[in-house]
């Protein structure tokens, strides 16, 4: 599977307020899964594209950031623990611009859930979601997210 | 002798008189001498012992006094008759005494004897009973010298003090010896009144013989007849005491010293008075005891109670009258014996003025002449029955007892002065206001008894007291004293007299040397006889005698027989009683005055005398001879035998003759009358011119004699007062000095150091000790205490003297020499005997071994309580760099001036983990001593030899210990001298064999010694301890971080495959024409997890060693192989490229094959794990030696150099990776144990993070042996191999 890839400096803004046209994306929504493992990223994106989203997938957090950046995802639904860039990376870069900060965020982790949303409460993540996860519940979470993404609905399930 | 013995002989007559005039008594037989014989227990064997050796008709009579039952009739008189010659009786009242009768006393009556006849009476209720004494007194009073007795075995002191009396009467006393009574305390107690003492048999023979000396007619008469052969030998007896002890017993009452001596010759057995005499002067030493009686002292304390109370009322309010307490009431006792009297008076007197405010001070002088007796006085020690009259009170209040008697109190021995005096001869004391002269006079006759009255009425004050005896009285000397109380008998000073006595006062003046020795011609000097010689030879030598002025004969020369004749009558030298001519005297008388008047020489014309019928012619000349001009003038009268007048033929012619001669006679006598009668007028004439102005003259001299006697006395009187106090003076000086030796000898043995100041604080005395530590010398004395040089705080000792002289109390005071030895002073007030301060006594006692022992334990006891305290501190945190803080801050306050604390880091450099300095603004420079120290630990003091030798460091005194590498200008020797540094003290912290860094202690005041090493050892034991705890306690916490993060890299490494799982399930139920992917992924998910676990499973096995292995001989390079295979694939869609360089020849390694591919598997995979995309993996394997050497190098994340140890150690791989990677750390654990077990080591290499890392795994190789010896060889074929099979790949 070709990783989505291309060097964008994190320098590069897009201005504010404007939308980037998805123009060859059959979906309104992009979802983008970020995770190291093969098999889990692969799990998503094949169900999220099954319920009718756009999804775009990073196998670790430099590639998110790339992505990110460059406005495609309208969510990110991101595992934490990752070799080189971690996930907690790519929350303290997003927390740290505006922009980033727009895309609303669904974490996945494998990790003691609760310590991990006790420690991302500042992130302004929309949800955490404990691994292993029911697909119905991610799925419920970015419909919602989606929905109104300023709700905030940090759960671990 | 004929003096005064008229009376006491008459007196004895008529006492004799009497008792013949007894109706009874044969006239012509002489009274019955009687022997008084006493005995109580034990008495009964005596009295016969002594009866049956008494023959009949010795003459004397025996009264037996014995203690009787008075309940019972007494046995006694018929059982003695058995054994006595002589006829016994039980005496009835008024039965006479016969000779040669023997009387028993009866039960229950009181017998006394007077006149010769024995009374009884009933007993009288006083206790104790004492008929021996009342019989001995009654027969003492009643025979006087007569009497005898006799006392024998009893128990108790009865008797003693009447045989005392018998031997004060003159009598003559036994005692029983004491071996041979019964019971031995009568006669022992009586033993002192004994004039002999023998056993009964004894004494009978000595009874017999003096009834057969009672023959001698002097001796029964007891009176020495005026003339004859006993007279003469009594006058030597006394010539003989006079030149002995200068006493003239002639002026004593003649009968009782007579009696004395008869009673010397009865106890001596002297054939008589020749006898005795001869034998005294050929034994001059049997002078002393006749000398004691004579001088006999009869006195005793108290003697009449009555008296002493009546002078307490009567005399003494006088005496203190007008008396303050600057004045002194003057007493003197003349005749004082053995100083009862003295004493006697001095304890009235005190109690006395016991009521009496100011009294005035007292001085008693005792004078005697009995030597003996003083000195039994001084020493103021007398026997029980010497103080039988002395009531309990007085006993307690004056008197303390000793050994074998009792001693007067200092108190009133010092109010007492006693010298040898005599009261006839030597010059009297003066202005006393009280002089008791009892029973003295008794024994001088009359008008020794006036000078004596004499002398004691010029002693007194005007109006001053005498006391005489009882049995005394004043006689003639009635005008000098008034009485004033008969009982006592006492009279005043008549004060209108004045010196009235003076006229009577003239024989002390008179001799004072040799009292009214017989005048002796003394010959004028020698070289006066050659001049007079060599005058005389010039002179032809006549005949004739040198005169003085007073015609006194001196000397003698030629034959004068024809000129001189002695005549009866007293001897005299006067010439003119010598002159044999009354014719030659007629005219000699005044020649010699006209000699003496003008200093011419008379020469008188022939005389003409008769002798024995021869008619001669005689002529003499006066001729004054001065011989020395300051000699008497002298006078020689020189006769000349002027020839024969021839006789006549015939009597015509004679009658003629006669007529002519006395014609011629006749002539002279006319001549010589009318110059007598010229003479006698011209004498008159002068006499007359003389006697007027001799009158005149003799006013004036008198006068002036008077004032000259009245000095002379008083100086007399002065000086023997002086004379006496300087004998009282160096007698007590002679004490004195005996003291101060013992003293010096005490204070010399003492080896504690004494010192003596006065309340001046001047030193006063010190021994040999207190010279030393003092550094006194000999002059020392005198010196104020402040100005002694020595080790000992003198100014302490000063101010405690101080206190202890002013508020009398005691002090004791621990004090420290320079040296530092500790001394106890012990300063206590100096009191005199009066109860006064006069200074302080300083006591040095050496308390160093004790003071050092308690010193020890004080700081044993600190110590101990400071570790407590430090463990408290050290126990309350494991926060170990904060109490270790406080642990330096809790020594600094009580143990050293700075304390640091620096440890060891694991690389050796050191860490100063705390300094403290009790003054915060040197904390710096401890720092920075500690910083040097450690910067030069060759030289540096400390800590860095305690670190470098493990041991403790104590330098006691840095400056002893002679750091000699420390040079001057070194930072080091700065450092010391900024701090002050005198002793440091460096402990190793040391647990369990590690040494975690050193403690430092540095004190500039104190010495550290070996307590203070326990002490700082102890106290880094506990630190060390505490650092150990707390450090253990870190790696504990740090552990079981370890587990709890591991707990959740398990959990994120279990739920990772788990969510693919159970995702791909729900997805296919939802979607199912996507089962074979969501199987595929599945599986893969289900492989990871179960490889996870058997790595889990696997750790768990050796952790538990539980790891099985299955051994076998592997071939590495296909185990290698294999893994690679297996890891291809996850590799290349990483995008990682895997190189292999397989190098290895066939030899084996022997293994589990399972294991071994695990470990190349964890190695490869944690490779590509940590390696982003476009990375390689180079896999290599070959031969090192005798060793299989397999590494991978990746360009992956690295390794940090701090880390690498820790990299195979299990659950250490999350913390540092926790962000990124889960799910490794268990794999490098495994590898480690896999190769451990295989035998082999694997190691871990990374430049650093970033920049890749390098994992290396020895294994040793299965060899022949061959092939290991040469193991070059191996190596070199390992090369080749691997030229041979380069990687496929």
């Amino acid at each position: 599977m070709p990783a989505f890839s291309g060097l964008f400096p994190h320098q590069v803004r897009l201005p504010s307020g404007l939308k980037v046209k998805k123009m060859d994306l059959p979906s309104e929504h992009c979802v983008l899964i970020v995770d190291d493992d093969p098999s889990i990223r692969l799990l998503l994106v094949t169900f999220l594209r099954h319920k009718g989203y756009q999804v775009l997938e990073a196998q670790n957090g430099r590639e998110a950031l790339t992505a990110m950046c460059a406005g495609h995802p309208d969510l990110v639904v991101m595992d934490l623990v990752m070799p080189e860039v971690s996930g907690w990376d790519v929350l303290r870069e997003r927390a740290a611009d505006p922009l980033l900060l727009r895309i609303p965020m669904i974490v996945i982790s494998a990790s003691n859930t609760r310590k991990v949303t006790a420690d991302v409460l500042d992130k302004r993540v929309y949800a955490v979601i404990a691994k292993p996860f029911d697909l119905d519940t991610l799925l419920t979470a970015v419909e919602n997210c989606l929905e109104d993404p300023s709700g905030l609905a940090v759960e671990a399930a | 002798m004929a003096r005064t013995k008229s009376s006491p002989r008459l007196k004895d007559k008529r006492a004799r008189a009497k008792a013949a005039e007894s109706p009874k008594t044969d006239l012509t037989t002489p009274a019955a001498r009687v022997v008084a014989v006493g005995a109580s227990a034990g008495g009964l064997d005596a009295f016969i012992e002594l009866l049956s050796a008494i023959p009949a008709g010795t003459g004397l009579a025996f009264v037996l006094v014995q203690h009787l039952d008075p309940r019972h009739d007494s046995m006694l008189a018929g059982i003695l008759t058995r054994s006595a010659a002589i006829p016994v009786q039980q005496v009835t009242d008024g039965m006479h005494i016969e000779r040669d009768h023997v009387y028993v006393i009866p039960p229950d009556r009181e017998m006394t004897m007077s006149r010769g006849i024995l009374r009884l009476a009933p007993r009288t209720s006083q206790v104790p009973h004492r008929p021996l004494d009342n019989f001995f007194l009654s027969l003492a009073r009643d025979q006087e010298s007569r009497a005898i007795g006799v006392v024998l075995s009893g128990r108790d002191a009865d008797g003693s003090a009447g045989l005392q009396a018998i031997r004060d009467a003159g009598g003559i006393t036994f005692a029983q010896d004491i071996a041979s009574a019964k019971f031995d305390v009568m006669p022992r107690a009586a033993a002192g009144a004994a004039d002999l003492v023998l056993p009964p048999r004894e004494i009978a023979k000595q009874l017999v013989r003096i009834a057969q000396q009672y023959d001698f007619p002097t001796i029964e008469t007891d009176v020495i007849p005026e003339a004859g052969e006993d007279a003469q030998a009594f006058e030597r007896i006394l010539q003989l005491l006079r030149e002995q002890y200068q006493i003239d017993f002639r002026l004593f009452k003649q009968a009782s010293v007579q009696r004395r001596v008869l009673r010397r010759v009865l106890l001596g057995g002297f054939a008589g008075l020749t006898a005795y005499a001869e034998n005294l002067q050929r034994n001059p030493a049997d002078l002393e005891p006749l000398h004691q009686d004579l001088l006999i002292g009869v006195t005793s304390f108290f003697r009449e109670p009555a008296q002493f109370e009546a002078l307490k009322t009567s005399v003494y309010p006088e005496l203190v009258k007008n008396k303050g307490p600057d004045d002194s009431i003057r007493i003197w006792v003349a005749g004082c014996s053995t100083g009862e009297e003295v004493y006697s008076l001095a304890m009235t007197l005190l109690e006395f003025l016991d009521d009496h405010a100011d009294a005035p001070k007292i001085v008693i002088y005792g004078t005697d002449i009995n030597e003996k007796a003083l000195e039994k006085a001084r020493a103021a020690f007398y026997s029980e029955r010497m103080i039988a009259n002395v009531s309990p009170a007085r006993l307690k209040r004056f008197f303390s007892e000793t050994s074998g008697g009792y001693k007067l109190s200092k108190k009133v021995r010092e109010l007492c002065v006693f010298a040898r005096q005599d009261v006839t001869r030597d010059p009297p004391f003066s202005r006393m206001d009280f002089v008791s002269c009892c029973n003295v006079l008794i024994y001088f006759d009359l008008s020794l008894q006036k000078k004596a009255v004499a002398m004691l009425h010029y002693a007194l004050v005007p109006d001053g007291f005498l006391m005489l005896g009882t049995s005394e009285n004043l006689r003639g000397s009635t005008n000098l004293f008034r009485e004033f109380g008969t009982k006592p008998l006492i009279y005043r000073k008549q004060a209108a007299l004045g010196r009235g006595g003076t006229t009577e006062f003239a024989v002390p003046r008179a001799a004072r040397p040799k009292l009214n020795m017989p005048p002796v011609a003394k010959p004028p000097e020698a070289d006066a006889h050659d001049g007079a010689d060599s005058f005389l030879v010039t002179y032809l030598a006549p005949c004739g005698v040198l005169i003085n002025d007073q015609m006194q004969v001196i000397r003698f020369r030629g034959d004068t027989n024809p000129y001189l004749s002695l005549v009866a009558g007293e001897a005299t030298l006067n010439l003119f009683r010598l002159i044999r001519h009354r014719e030659v005297l007629a005219a000699l008388r005044p020649a010699v005055r006209r000699t003496i008047r003008e200093r011419v020489p008379v020469k008188s014309d022939d005389i003409l005398v008769n002798d024995d019928g021869q008619r001669r012619r005689i002529s003499f000349e006066v001729v004054p001879y001065i011989s020395d001009p300051s000699g008497p003038d002298l006078y020689w009268v020189l006769f000349h035998d002027r020839g024969v007048v021839p006789a006549r033929k015939s009597g015509k012619a004679r009658g003629r003759d006669r007529r002519v001669d006395e014609a011629s006679e006749v002539v002279a006598l006319r001549q010589a009358l009318d110059a007598v009668v010229e003479d006698r007028e011209r004498l008159a004439d002068e006499a007359g011119a003389a006697a007027e102005e001799a009158q005149s003259s003799d006013e004036e001299l008198r006068s002036t004699n008077e004032e000259l006697e009245t000095a002379k006395e008083e100086l007399q009187s002065a000086n023997e007062e002086l004379s006496t106090l300087n004998d009282e003076l160096r007698n007590r000086n002679a004490t004195l000095t005996r003291m101060n030796d013992d003293l010096e000898n005490l204070l010399a043995a003492v080896e504690v150091p004494i010192l003596f100041v006065g309340v001046d604080l001047r030193v006063r005395r010190f021994n040999t000790t207190a010279r030393a530590l003092f550094n006194l010398d000999i002059d020392a004395v005198g010196r104020p205490l402040v100005e002694v040089r020595s080790g000992v705080d003198v100014t302490i000792l000063e101010r405690l003297a101080t206190d202890v002289i002013q508020s009398n109390t005691e002090a004791d005071v621990e004090i420290q020499e320079t040296g530092g030895r500790w001394r106890l002073a012990r300063i206590r007030p100096y009191r005199t005997s009066d109860g006064n301060i006069d200074g302080a006594i300083i006591a040095l006692i050496d308390i160093d071994t004790l003071k050092q022992s308690v010193l020890t334990a004080e700081r044993a006891t600190r110590n101990a309580s400071m570790l407590a305290e430090a463990s408290v501190l050290l126990a309350s945190s494991l926060d170990y760099e904060t109490t270790l803080a406080s642990l330096t801050r809790l020594s600094t306050a009580e143990f050293c001036d700075w304390c640091a604390v620096d440890l060891v880091n694991d690389d050796g450099t050191i860490r100063h983990l705390t300094v403290t300095h009790a003054n915060p603004v040197m904390r710096e420079l401890a720092l920075q001593f500690q910083e040097v120290a450690f910067s030069e630990p060759d030289i540096a003091p400390g800590a860095p030899e305690a670190l470098r030798r493990r041991t403790s460091v104590l330098l006691s005194d840095i400056a002893e210990a002679k750091l000699s590498e420390l040079r001057p200008d070194a930072k080091i020797t700065q450092l010391i001298g900024a701090l002050g540094v005198k002793s440091l003290i460096s402990v190793p912290l040391i647990v369990r064999g590690n040494i975690l860094g050193t403690t430092t202690f540095s004190s500039s005041r104190r010495r550290y010694e070996h307590l203070d090493l326990q002490l700082a050892e102890e106290l880094a034991r506990r630190a060390a301890t505490a650092i150990d705890t707390a450090l253990l306690f870190r790696e504990a916490e740090a552990a079981n971080r370890y587990k709890d993060a591991f707990l959740g890299t398990v959990a994120h490494e279990l739920r990772t495959p788990l969510t693919s799982i159970l995702g791909w399930v729900q997805l296919v139920k939802q979607a199912p024409n996507m089962a074979d992917q969501a199987l595929n992924q599945v599986e893969q998910s289900a492989n990871l997890l179960r490889l996870f676990i058997e790595d889990l499973l696997d750790v768990s096995r050796i952790r538990e060693q539980k790891l099985r292995m299955d051994l076998a001989d592997v071939e590495l390079a296909n185990v290698v192989r294999s893994a690679i295979d297996i890891i291809r694939v996850s590799a290349s869609l990483k995008g990682i490229r895997v190189a292999s360089e397989i190098a290895l020849s066939p030899a084996p390694v022997v293994g589990d094959p399972v294991r071994l591919l695990q470990v190349v598997w964890n190695l490869l995979s944690n490779a590509i794990k940590f390696t982003p995309p476009d990375g390689s993996v180079e896999i290599r394997l070959d031969r090192r030696e005798n060793e299989a050497r397999l590494s991978v190098h990746d360009t992956g994340m690295g390794i940090s150099s701090k880390f690498i140890p820790h990299v195979f150690e299990l659950f250490r791989q999350a913390e540092e990776t926790e962000e990124h990677s889960p799910g490794l750390g268990i794999g490098l654990a495994v590898v480690s144990q896999i190769v451990k077990l295989h035998g082999g080591t694997v190691g871990a290499e990374s430049p650093g993070i970033g920049q890749g890392s390098t994992f290396t795994v020895m294994l040793p190789l299965a060899l022949p042996e061959a092939e290991q010896i040469a193991s070059g060889s191996t190596v070199k074929s390992g090369r080749r191999s691997r030229a041979r099979n380069p990687m496929p790949e």
